[in-house]
């Protein structure tokens, strides 16, 4: 499994150098914003709102394509399921296929809000360098615990990636393939197995190392982020446009 | 298991991260400081683990093992279920940042319950039982997440109450693997590092 | 005339982020040869290896196995690799699990599965610590389970990835007599050089994905010049050998 991060985090545009704190507050805030609203009449305009977000990061629109192309058959599922499940008035029907207005209607709102908040998404992800982004959480006020967590989680991901790799191999050169369930049920259980006690051996050599190099229980980040004018003028607009799309959803009749 | 964004209405992602909260707050409470490092590679060896495919005819499900974690982990097993998913979103981008607390309840409140299952084992310490306890915790967290999902789906928009319902039968042989396997692992930490479960 | 059991031609392969890990690099091995491959670390012996397994896909180039093509992802139980962290090869609950794995994943009847655990565990003087689980035994110990899990698949190729790395003097004498005793065609690589000396008569020596040299153990190995160029050092018992050819005999 191969996992390419900040890829293009380090573009130039005015997404990238809003100050990371503040960019993971508004852009946030936008997607819950977007999870509002279910008004169709509204939903080419959080499409376009989402569009153009990606427009100002100038990140390579055919890349957040393929990134969505994981994303799309799944949505297309809940929309088919959604349209011939639920609701009352027949669209069309086909033997016992039944589709739906309502549950149709439901499913292109769900639809059309995931892809809006997905690219929104994309977009936080991609204009930050990973660490970076967990470093702002940090400075967020997130406890210490869960950030010391999502480190040293982070730090050790990529070690036991590599050591399942290696042991899928050394499986596949002994003749494994996953033919019977069974086999590979126990198999794969005496892997996690492993891993899980190689991990745990590790920690208690972590910790002694950390101690020794004088660890007491809290990982102090310096986080150096400091804001400019211009990060509270992108998240005023960005925090105006939830309020507005939420008033407008609101007092739609 | 997942809720994506975009899919559930806005109050039900703000009630989950409320939720989320208040069980992180009192969790973390039960963890001190020294244990981070044990239950963040614990993490990352599950985070590792739900990469791994299992073929079961011509599909193939990836696992959960939200049982397991509790199990291994006890009340941490809620933080540790919510960092991982955090991590997920942010490592593979398939979204999920305003559905996190949603998820953490749906895969973390199952893993509280199959720790407080699998203290059970202290009224009869034979392995045979301890055995059925983690096949019992591993199949029933599954259960509990999927009709957690169930409950979010239908609160949120009540036309997802067919669909919350093939949910929960889909998940029928997700449920007997994660039992299988669940079993399988506490097996083979009994057998080579019994201390673990003590 | 013995049969010629790998046929490696023009062999060439790429990574997608590192090309020409191997250039054009031909070889070929007869039965029941041991050969040494040594280089530099990162000269590209284990993606030789990977490939030779069929875990890697040649970019160009064929590699030839028993006169077939190695099928690129599929088993092949003529060869068969032992890890050089054996931590990545073991995973049962206990010993025996570990060496019967390959032997049932093979599909073979219950007492064969019993017969040739056993005689893995015999080959490698493991007999004591069947019961064991794998994850307690000691570095040399965790070593001599590896191979034998390998073994039990009797293959006619044994391929070794730094069998000698951090194992201690007895050990390594044991992984040396194993070796030699054993008449199967065998591939080592290592940075041992006195360990290639003792348990090989052929040596290939690569350096960035180039096949230098090809021959004679003694001749490749006590050449000062190509040992230094190639970032090695000659093993001490060349140097002060005189007729260093009567060590390898």
């Amino acid at each position: 499994m191969h996992i390419e991060l900040d890829k293009y985090a380090h573009i130039n545009s005015h997404v990238h150098h809003w100050d990371t704190r503040f960019k993971i507050v508004s852009l946030v805030g936008l997607i819950v914003g977007f999870s509002f609203i279910n008004k169709i009449v509204l939903l080419p305009f959080i499409l376009i709102i989402s569009f153009l977000l990606v427009y100002f990061s100038r990140l390579p629109a055919r890349y957040l394509m393929k990134r969505l192309e994981y994303i799309i058959p799944f949505l297309f599922l809940a929309v088919f399921l959604l349209s011939i499940t639920s609701g009352g008035e027949i669209l069309y029907s086909f033997k016992i296929l039944k589709v739906y207005k309502e549950g149709l209607i439901i499913g292109s709102v769900i639809f059309i809000r995931s892809i809006a908040s997905i690219l929104i998404f994309f977009v936080l992800l991609e204009t930050s360098p990973f660490l970076q982004t967990m470093k702002a959480l940090q400075a967020l006020k997130i406890p210490s615990k869960l950030t010391g967590l999502v480190f040293f989680t982070y730090r050790y991901i990529y070690v036991y990636l590599e050591e399942l790799r290696k042991m899928k191999i050394a499986l596949r050169l002994r003749g494994y393939n996953n033919n019977s369930v069974l086999h590979s049920l126990r198999t794969n259980s005496a892997i996690i197995g492993s891993l899980l006690l190689r991990s745990l051996e590790q920690a208690e050599r972590i910790c002694t190392a950390m101690v020794l190099r004088g660890y007491s229980g809290n990982v102090q980040e310096s986080s150096r982020f400091s804001a400019r004018a211009s990060d509270y003028v992108k998240s005023l607009i960005t925090l105006v446009i939830i309020l507005v799309i939420i008033i407008i959803q609101k007092t739609m009749p | 298991m997942h809720i994506s964004d975009g899919v559930l209405n806005g109050n039900i992602y703000i009630t989950g991260y409320a939720i989320t909260s208040l069980i992180t707050a009192y969790t973390l409470k039960k963890v001190s400081e020294e244990d981070i490092p044990k239950i963040s590679v614990v993490t990352s060896v599950f985070f590792v683990a739900s990469l791994i495919h299992i073929k079961i005819g011509p599909t193939s499900v990836h696992l959960v093992l939200n049982g397991l974690v509790g199990i291994l982990l006890g009340m941490a097993a809620f933080p540790s279920i919510l960092i991982g998913l955090l991590l997920q979103a942010f490592i593979f981008g398939h979204g999920g940042i305003t559905s996190l607390g949603v998820n953490a309840v749906i895969m973390g409140v199952p893993a509280l319950i199959a720790h407080a299952l699998f203290e059970l084992r202290k009224l009869n310490p034979k392995k045979s039982f301890v055995l059925f306890l983690a096949f019992f915790c591993g199949g029933i967290s599954i259960f509990f997440s999927s009709v957690l999902l169930s409950v979010f789906l239908i609160l949120s928009e009540k036309e997802f109450e067919t669909v919350a319902k093939i949910a929960v039968v889909s998940n029928i042989p997700i449920m007997i693997i994660e039992a299988i396997i669940c079993l399988f692992v506490v097996k083979f930490l009994l057998r080579v590092k019994p201390q673990l479960l003590e | 005339m013995k049969k010629e059991i790998i046929q490696i031609q023009s062999l060439c392969y790429s990574y997608e982020d590192k090309d020409d890990v191997l250039k054009d690099v031909s070889i070929t091995i007869k039965e029941g040869e041991s050969v040494g491959v040594i280089g530099p670390n990162g000269a590209g012996k284990t993606t030789l290896f990977l490939l030779l397994c069929g875990i890697l896909k040649p970019t160009r180039g064929s590699i030839r196995i028993n006169g077939k093509e190695v099928i690129y992802k599929a088993f092949n139980r003529s060869v068969g690799y032992v890890f050089q962290n054996p931590d990545d090869q073991l995973f049962s609950p206990s010993v025996w699990d570990d060496i019967a794995f390959g032997p049932m994943n093979m599909a073979l009847p219950g007492e064969q599965v019993t017969k040739r655990v056993e005689r893995a565990l015999d080959i490698c003087n493991c007999k004591h610590l069947a019961n064991r689980p794998s994850h307690h035994l000691s570095g040399g110990e965790k070593r001599m389970v590896a191979i034998a899990s390998v073994l039990s698949m009797e293959p006619e190729i044994m391929i070794y990835d730094e069998p000698s790395a951090s194992m201690d003097m007895r050990s390594r004498r044991n992984i040396i007599n194993l070796i030699a005793s054993n008449k199967k065609t065998n591939l080592i690589a290592s940075h041992d050089m006195e360990f290639i000396l003792e348990t090989c008569q052929r040596v290939i020596l690569i350096d960035s994905g180039k096949l230098i040299r090809d021959g004679q153990v003694s001749d490749i190995m006590g050449d000062f010049e190509l040992m230094e160029k190639c970032g090695l050092e000659v093993p001490y018992s060349l140097i002060n050998s005189k007729y260093p050819d009567s060590r390898t005999a």
